[in-house]
């Protein structure tokens, strides 16, 4: 604990005895480690072409196959959903009305019909734990199938348990100004 | 190891050291009481550069600060590109142009300033500019390698390749007393030889 408190200090020591060109340098290191991070992202989403390549996994619906804190990366293309297929949605529609969300679900595929072959189709989902499929559990919440517009991508690869970390800053902000807070200090008095 | 001796007179009059010009406010007391770690090769030598540093202003060079300058420049630039992909008000699928722009604009400042800083700057620490009656723009840059005791600083002509290097050659076990203090009028006392060794070169040719 002793050690901790010296390194703050140590930190805090270099933080203020910076002159203006000191921080501007400083500054602008934090400022290329940060953006490097916002254009890793950036560049995710081009490649994976959906506009949310990393989720996490928020509810048990897809137990014992997905867990609440697994990490979830996604795939976006042309290719017709089919049935067995794991996809995370968003219905946009639900944003519209005060008071609910359209955070990303993530269940199969366990019905899909198609109008026309390469034509327009209808998925319905399920989650694996769940008793019944979402359209009768309510999920859907106004409409009747999901289509391409609402499928945000398929599951191609997770990590299990690293989400866990953004469920506990999400549940407890401070741990997330916490965290940023500390991060920024050694990142902008870094001396390299 | 050494014994620095401290006195009036060895202490810099305000008007030699402009703090503006270096990045950390000189204040003779504070760089002479952090005692750092001996272990730590990393920072004996940054506490040797920095020394290096206030030594050559205080002989009278002026820090040149276009390189250090170009560079916060290019930093700026590429994190505009990152803004700009950040804070674009359309969300995708619609802005994919914008966003192809942006990383492309930023994988290319990114290129641009590592080659910058590892081609203009190397391993130097400090430029000047021309001091009146010389004629030169110095870069001084400094070497030790990982785990050495030894600190190898060379001054060199920014621009002119045709001039020689002037380097010296010493064990940190000189500059730092058991401790873990620096004693940076020893050092100030090397610098100042090697500018001599420098000057008197450069007049010879």
């Amino acid at each position: 604990m002793e050690a901790v408190r010296r390194l703050l200090k140590d930190q805090y020591q270099e933080l203020v005895s910076l002159n203006f060109r000191g921080l501007l340098l400083q500054g602008t290191n934090l400022g290329l480690v940060v953006t490097s991070a916002l254009i890793i992202w950036r560049a995710l989403i081009l490649i994976t072409g959906s506009e949310s390549p990393v989720v996490v996994v928020l509810s048990g619906s897809m137990e014992p196959g997905f867990f609440r804190g697994d990490i979830l990366f996604l795939y976006q293309s042309n290719a017709p959903v089919r049935t067995g297929e794991i996809v995370v949605f968003k219905l946009d529609h639900r944003k519209r009305e005060p008071g609910h969300d359209d955070i990303p679900i993530v269940h199969r595929a366990v019905t899909v019909h198609e109008r026309e072959p390469g034509g327009m189709i209808n998925i319905l989902t399920k989650g694996d734990a769940n008793r019944e499929n979402d359209l009768v559990g309510g999920i859907y919440d106004g409409i009747q199938w999901l289509n391409k517009q609402h499928v945000m991508g398929r599951v191609v690869g997770y990590l299990p348990y690293v989400g866990q970390v953004t469920l506990i800053m999400n549940d407890y902000p401070k741990v997330k100004y916490a965290l940023i807070g500390l991060l920024g200090l050694f990142i902008f008095t870094s001396k390299e | 190891m050494a014994k620095g001796k401290r006195g009036p007179s060895s202490s810099p009059s305000p008007s030699t050291i402009k703090s503006h010009q270096v990045v950390r406010t000189i204040d003779k007391e504070s760089t002479d009481t952090p005692k750092l770690n001996l272990a730590d090769g990393a920072a004996l030598k940054r506490a040797l550069d920095e020394a290096a540093t206030s030594a050559v202003l205080e002989a009278g060079y002026q820090e040149d600060q276009s390189v250090s300058n170009l560079k916060i420049g290019f930093s700026l630039i590429t994190c505009a590109f990152a803004a700009l992909a950040q804070f674009y008000p359309q969300k995708y699928p619609n802005n994919w142009i914008i966003l192809v722009i942006c990383v492309l604009g930023y994988l290319a400042g990114t290129a641009v300033l590592n080659f910058y800083v590892a081609g203009r700057e190397g391993d130097a620490f400090m430029f000047t500019k021309r001091r009146k009656g010389l004629g030169h723009e110095l870069r001084i840059s400094s070497r030790m390698p990982r785990y050495s005791e030894w600190y190898t600083m060379v001054i060199s002509s920014s621009n002119d390749p045709n001039r020689d290097d002037v380097s010296m050659r010493s064990s940190v076990t000189k500059y730092f007393d058991s401790a873990g203090g620096l004693a940076s009028d020893v050092l100030q006392g090397d610098v100042s030889k090697l500018l001599n060794d420098w000057e008197h070169q450069r007049k010879r040719l």
